[in-house]
């Protein structure tokens, strides 16, 4: 993948975690398997577009805390992570994919988002290493957690 | 406030976020109800019906649009508001949802006020 467009899928993660969570995040320090390794859940949901792509998302359980906390107003340490890690990944596949698919189809809006679907952290881990070859991998921490993005073909 | 409103989306998190904007634009919480898919949202509304729906599009079993098309033909629900908060973004889709009826739509991704918002614009329609 271009570099213009891992920076454009690097903006609408940063741009929707601090839009709609309040949660702050930069490029991260560690590695993005070892992120992977401590990661509360991960889900993944296909883009389809002029291409069909495959775009993952996988948080540990800080994010969790943050993004849920943020979006819903409780504190991080009120967040049930069980209930909440699978969702949040889910919506975060869903609210960057739906981005992507209107940047990849230049504001003509023709791209159309799946239903998200729940991955092992041995799927995801997969998925990283492959798109770390021939797509993007992003590695992005906030205050208290981390989240891993990927986006290859599918 | 007395109105009724009914969360739908497949998202815990999202119905979450969506409670807690009504409840901040006033709504009472013994009147705020959820459900999951489109399937289940009739289900409910032909239970009970409520004033205003936060309609996903993107679910399982029952999308937003299937939900919007069945509920266009049931003259049982034709006072219930309909606003969509998707990541939805084709005109000509969201025109169809126009033309069925929807009368508000925030896209995601949205900062929490603006779903405060949305809501007290629909409490004020009713």
């Amino acid at each position: 993948m271009s570099a213009t467009a891992d920076a454009a899928l690097r903006q609408i993660a940063v741009d929707v975690l601090e839009q709609m969570a309040f949660v702050f995040v930069d490029d991260a320090e560690a590695p993005f398997d070892e992120l992977l390794g401590g990661a509360a859940a991960s889900a993944a949901l296909t883009v389809e577009g002029a291409a069909s792509e495959e775009l993952t998302v996988s948080a540990t359980e800080g994010l969790v805390r943050e993004v849920a906390s943020g979006m819903t107003g409780c504190e991080p340490e009120e967040v049930d992570v069980s209930t909440f890690a699978r969702a949040v990944v889910a919506e975060l596949a869903n609210v960057f994919g739906g981005e992507w698919a209107l940047q990849r189809s230049g504001g003509g809006a023709r791209g159309k988002v799946g239903l998200p679907r729940e991955l092992t952290i041995d799927e995801a881990a997969d998925r990283a290493v492959r798109a770390a070859e021939a797509g993007a991998v992003l590695a992005l921490e906030s205050e208290l957690g981390a989240v891993v993005v990927t986006l290859a073909a599918a | 406030m007395d109105y009724r409103i009914l969360i739908v989306d497949d998202s815990p998190l999202l119905r979450a976020t969506a409670r807690r904007a009504a409840l901040q634009a006033g709504a009472d919480a013994a009147r705020i109800r959820e459900a999951g898919d489109g399937a289940d949202a009739l289900a409910r509304l032909r239970e009970e019906p409520s004033d205003i729906v936060l309609l996903d599009i993107n679910m399982p079993v029952m999308d937003g649009y299937e939900f919007v098309e069945h509920k266009a033909k049931d003259p049982s629900l034709a006072d219930v508001r309909v606003a969509l908060v998707t990541t939805e973004s084709n005109p000509e889709r969201l025109a169809r949802m126009s033309e069925l009826g929807v009368t508000h739509c925030l896209r995601k991704p949205f900062q929490p006020e603006e779903l405060r918002e949305l809501v007290q614009t629909l409490f004020a329609g009713c």
